[in-house]
């Protein structure tokens, strides 16, 4: 019995990084894929934001001129 | 025999777990999901949180604004500008910066208004050890109006949640009333405005702006003693997300003690970084510093020490 526990033990320390490891992977995957969203998102804002405030600012310089 | 495998797992998994300083989860609704800006970036000499304006007067380039970005950690940072009306507005680079830097961003030398969105994705220590947190990018825009040479401008940003009440309160050394127009936001007004108490005070809700979550820039001509223009880029948020309080700090002349939102992952003060919501840092109150905590969900705080005034600015 006291042979058998280190050969348990060290098959479970493998199953458990192996766990981890395959956590770790998936966190990297689900951040990268985060990541482009939020990207995507934020450049989406970017094209509205720039349409009307360029819309707003050409208005207010032609009734200038 | 259960015991002794149930103690060894137990052991382990502390082990595997605990040994790392973990990043805290932010369950706060994210700063992109909320349209609330968090980047943190110096233009045309000043450091804006999350949204900045400059002019450009038409002698200059756009480059003469001096883009830098400011990294967390390790990451990379995504800088974008489309082309609507204005050409020659046009990039898409991507940067890869470490040791929470700030980062030069080369623009284009061209004569033209332009609007920037920033992306900042900061790499936290021992994110890849730690399966349960995913971390989000810190939005961030800035508006560049070009001007005619001589004229006078006035621009500044606010952030205002949603459903709230939008004011046009511009400081004025005028007195009675001037001649208006206002475009932007869903706003047309051309009119009559009133100083008062040493500003124009009007309630654009009641003028077409509709207040919902949105990013735009509302533009103005004041005809007063004489004539000025104006911009305000404005970011409506969503209610729900709720802003990063500022810490409370304690100091003397030597130390300073931080103590943060449960929330926030890191504190950073000046050059050095805690993982904790919580710390020490060295202080020296006759000179400048500059703090910043962070969340997983990209909420920010910036403060900036003023030696003169001794007190902290917060943004």
């Amino acid at each position: 019995m006291e042979v058998k526990i280190p050969f348990f033990s060290m098959f479970l320390e493998y199953l458990l990084r192996k766990f981890k490891s395959w956590l770790n992977r998936r966190n990297q995957v689900e951040t990268e894929r985060q990541k482009q969203q939020d990207e995507a998102e934020i450049v989406q804002e970017e094209g509205k934001l720039a349409k009307e405030s360029d819309d707003a600012a050409n208005e207010i310089d032609h009734i200038l001129h | 025999m259960k015991k002794i495998i149930l103690s060894y797992l137990f052991i382990l998994l502390l082990s595997l777990g605990c040994t790392e300083v973990q990043i805290k989860p932010d369950p706060s609704l994210s700063a992109v999901s909320a349209n609330y800006p968090t980047a943190e970036f110096i233009a045309c000499g000043t450091r804006w949180h999350g949204l900045g304006i400059c002019p450009l007067y038409s002698r200059d380039y756009l480059d003469s604004i001096q883009l830098k970005v400011q990294g967390y950690f390790d990451g990379d940072i995504r800088v974008f500008a489309s082309n609507s009306t204005e050409v020659g507005c046009q990039m898409d680079n991507h940067f890869t910066y470490r040791n929470s830097e700030l980062i030069e961003i080369p623009l284009p030398k061209i004569a033209s208004s332009c609007t920037f969105s920033i992306s900042v994705t900061p790499h936290f220590p021992n994110q890849d050890n730690q399966s349960s947190v995913v971390t989000k990018t810190l939005p961030g825009f800035l508006r560049v109006r070009k001007l005619n040479f001589g004229d006078f401008w006035t621009g500044d940003t606010i952030r205002n949640p949603e459903n709230g009440q939008i004011f046009f309160n511009i400081p004025t050394a005028d007195n009675g009333i001037s001649l208006a127009d206002i475009r932007g936001c869903g706003v047309v007004f051309d009119g009559v405005l009133t100083a008062s108490q040493g500003k124009y005070l009007v309630d654009l809700n009641s003028k077409g702006f509709v207040p919902h979550v949105q990013l735009c820039t509302l533009e103005g001509v004041i005809f007063g003693n004489s004539i000025a223009k104006w911009s305000r880029l404005i970011a409506i948020y969503n209610e729900a997300y709720v802003p990063l309080p500022k810490p409370v700090v304690i100091s003397d002349d030597r130390e300073i003690t931080v103590y943060a939102d449960p929330t926030v992952s890191a504190i950073f003060f000046d050059n050095e970084f805690k993982l904790s919501n919580q710390g020490e840092f060295p202080f020296d109150s006759t000179k400048s510093h500059v703090m910043r905590l962070l969340t997983s969900s990209a909420r920010s705080v910036i403060g900036e020490y003023d030696p003169k005034n001794e007190v902290w600015v917060w943004k």
